[in-house]
């Protein structure tokens, strides 16, 4: 699960990288982590770096490294760029689709944004007030048949 | 003591009255009311005690244990409003550490099974596990609080919730410990315990009052750690519901 804020622990991206291993009583390897870093798109030089100075964008990076090296089969992500500027924006959306298809991996991806929905997406479920209320392919955005929906999706929240 | 001189004693709440008054603390009010409560509730014990200790029945010394207890419940139970169930986590907890130390010093017959020290005893583990349990409780809150994202951090990694608690939970543990250790460190050099004074200006023997002394504060070790911990260990399941997700924030009551 990569969070929205991407919280750090106090400490270097490795300390940040290591947590998932060391919870299991594991040991995260230099190699490892570099190429972990590597697949996300940061330099090695950023292992050492006190991950409390890095950009949204950069961290939201490690925040999905440190997810990654649990090696899920599934990826639930909760609004990883609301807080980001446009373009961290598309870079971690570039990152998804290349992750995506690198290690197969599932993505659930919940996010606010219908064009990022519609431009990240292959099925959508739709949620209004806590409740799943319409789903199917991604077209179900444009073209839902149920009346509450369509005029959720227009903006209209009365 | 004679009466006049215990009147005279008044002196002593005089200065700090004048002073609130002189600097405009507005403590006035409360000092008065601080002076007669614990006044008319020290007699009350007094009488009680007496009675107690002149019957040496075991039944009133199990109804003055259970009146400490509960007034020791009563007074930390504020203070730990956010957690679930807290009531019956201190209750657990006071009751755990009387039976263990009683079962120490009455067992291994390091004190008489007398009222006078049975009560005694209990009074000194229960009003400092009390106090320890507040500091506790104090901490322990603001901690969870202050590093909630990090909690759920740690649960969205596939962490279990006693990982996502531990620093949090240790770190309180160990703030409500400090105080305990630390004071016992200058014992002797900065300050006489009020036990042994009390014993001392008594006419007991100093060796005498030292060695009910070292009994007492090694006791308060056992109290700081085991209140602590025991407290502790029963409070963070109860932030975690069966999903193990992060139970909500709930609102502060606690004064």
């Amino acid at each position: 699960m990569v969070l929205q804020n991407s919280p750090m622990i106090a400490g270097s991206v490795y300390d940040n990288l290591a947590l998932p291993l060391r919870l299991q009583g594991k040991t995260l390897s230099k190699e490892k982590a570099l190429d972990i870093l590597d697949q996300v798109g940061l330099e090695g030089e950023y292992l050492e770096r006190d991950s409390q100075n890095l950009s949204g964008g950069q961290q939201q990076k490690v925040s999905i490294a440190r997810t990654l090296l649990n090696q899920s089969k599934i990826l639930l992500m909760d609004e990883i760029t609301s807080a980001l500027d446009p373009s961290s924006l598309n870079e971690v959306e570039d990152l998804i689709r290349k992750l995506h298809v690198q290690h197969a991996i599932t993505v659930i991806w919940i996010t606010h944004n219908l064009e990022q929905a519609k431009r990240m997406g292959q099925y959508a479920w739709i949620m209004v007030d806590g409740k799943l209320v319409d789903a199917g392919e991604i077209s179900v955005l444009d073209h839902s048949d149920i009346p509450s929906v369509h005029r959720f999706l227009k903006g209209d929240f009365s | 003591m004679s009466t006049t001189a215990l009147f005279l004693t008044l002196i002593f709440v005089l200065i700090p009255l004048v002073l609130s008054k002189t600097l405009g603390l507005q403590l006035e009010k409360d000092t008065i009311v601080a002076t007669i409560r614990s006044t008319v509730q020290l007699v009350a014990v007094g009488f009680v005690l007496k009675f107690v200790f002149d019957s040496e029945s075991y039944m009133f010394i199990f109804l003055m244990v259970i009146l400490m207890i509960g007034a020791a419940v009563q007074n930390a139970r504020k203070k730990g409003q956010g957690i679930k169930g807290i009531t019956w986590k201190l209750i657990v907890t006071f009751v755990l550490l009387e039976v263990l130390t009683q079962s120490i010093l009455l067992g291994f017959k390091i004190v008489p099974a007398t009222a006078q020290y049975i009560i005694s005893l209990t009074g000194m583990v229960i009003g400092n596990s009390m106090v320890l349990a507040i500091l506790f409780l104090n901490r322990f809150v603001s901690e969870v609080e202050a590093h909630r994202s990090e909690s759920e951090l740690i649960l969205s990694l596939g962490g279990t919730p006693k990982q996502a608690i531990h620093k949090q939970l240790m770190r309180s543990i160990q703030a409500s410990m400090i105080p305990t250790i630390e004071s016992q460190k200058t014992i002797g050099l900065v300050q006489l315990p009020g036990m042994m004074s009390g014993q001392i200006i008594a006419g007991a023997d100093p060796l005498e009052a030292v060695q009910f002394q070292i009994l007492v504060i090694f006791l308060l070790l056992t109290t700081a750690a085991l209140t602590s911990v025991c407290l502790g260990l029963l409070s963070y399941p109860t932030l975690f519901n069966e999903r193990m997700q992060m139970n909500q924030r709930q609102q502060k009551h606690s004064k």
